[in-house]
């Protein structure tokens, strides 16, 4: 298990809860139970082939999971894993 | 649709003009009161949080917000009891639309103000408007969020 720290630009999915608790021993089997409790929540965060999209970032702690093993990265139930919108844009 | 007072506003205007001929970026904070519908998010702007763009390669036409500096944005939302609205960000000479690129990056249920900053001949730059855009969450559009005027209470 996990605590998952939802952003505001996806709390519209999670019934507007910021933190959510999530089943898991993984990165990656935390946000899948995350996205079967939230099924809108799942384009958002997986694409067609179930990859993370680019645009999303995921910290256990401080630390980016690109960093760490990836979405196999072990949670533990103190583990903080906020999901992190990548916000970019620019006039071309 | 969002109200933005008029002092924020001219807190992001001046960030514009400060950092022009790169665009500027940061965060909008306040108060949010989640619509039933799509597009009926009230949002009420009291805070900005400017952040460097850290587009440094190219700063003149493309900014980034760090994965690390948007955390600590919503860590200061939470510390001051407040929401994560949006970001606001300029266009050097430029209009106050967003383009292809930004809408491309967007996601919805934010606020994404885009300011015009026309230079003057002398280095200088002038924020000569605003407008906020919002993304349809199937993506399909970016349209010009309505803005609550007039002067509010609290
Ligand atoms: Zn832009």
């Amino acid at each position: 298990m996990a605590k998952l720290s939802i952003p505001t630009a996806l709390r519209a999915y999670t019934e507007r809860q910021a933190k959510v608790d999530a089943d898991g021993a993984t990165v990656g089997a935390a946000l899948a139970a995350l996205a079967d409790r939230y099924p809108d929540l799942r384009p958002h965060l997986f694409d067609e082939a179930g990859e993370l999209r680019g645009f999303v970032n995921v910290f256990v702690g401080d630390t980016n999971i690109r960093s760490l093993a990836g979405l196999a990265t072990p949670v533990t139930p103190d583990s903080v894993v906020a999901l992190v919108p990548a916000i970019a844009g620019g006039l071309r | 649709m969002i109200h933005v007072p008029d002092a924020v506003a001219a807190r992001f205007a001046a960030e514009g003009e400060r950092t022009y001929p790169a665009e500027c970026c940061g965060v909008l904070l306040g108060r949010l009161e989640p619509g039933a519908t799509e597009g009926c998010d009230r949002r009420y702007a009291s805070a900005i949080l400017p952040v460097d763009n850290a587009r440094t390669d190219r700063a003149g036409d493309r900014f980034v917000i760090t994965p690390e500096a948007y955390l600590k944005a919503e860590a200061a939302a939470d510390a001051q009891g407040l929401e994560l609205l949006g970001f606001y960000h300029s266009h050097p000479d430029d209009q106050a639309r967003p383009s292809d690129y930004d809408r491309d990056h967007a996601w919805p249920n934010l606020s994404y103000i885009v300011m015009a900053v026309q230079g003057q001949g002398d280095g200088t730059g002038r924020t000569t408007g605003w407008a906020s855009w919002e993304l349809a969450a199937d993506r399909s559009a970016f349209r010009p969020e309505p803005l609550i005027e007039g002067g509010l209470h609290g």
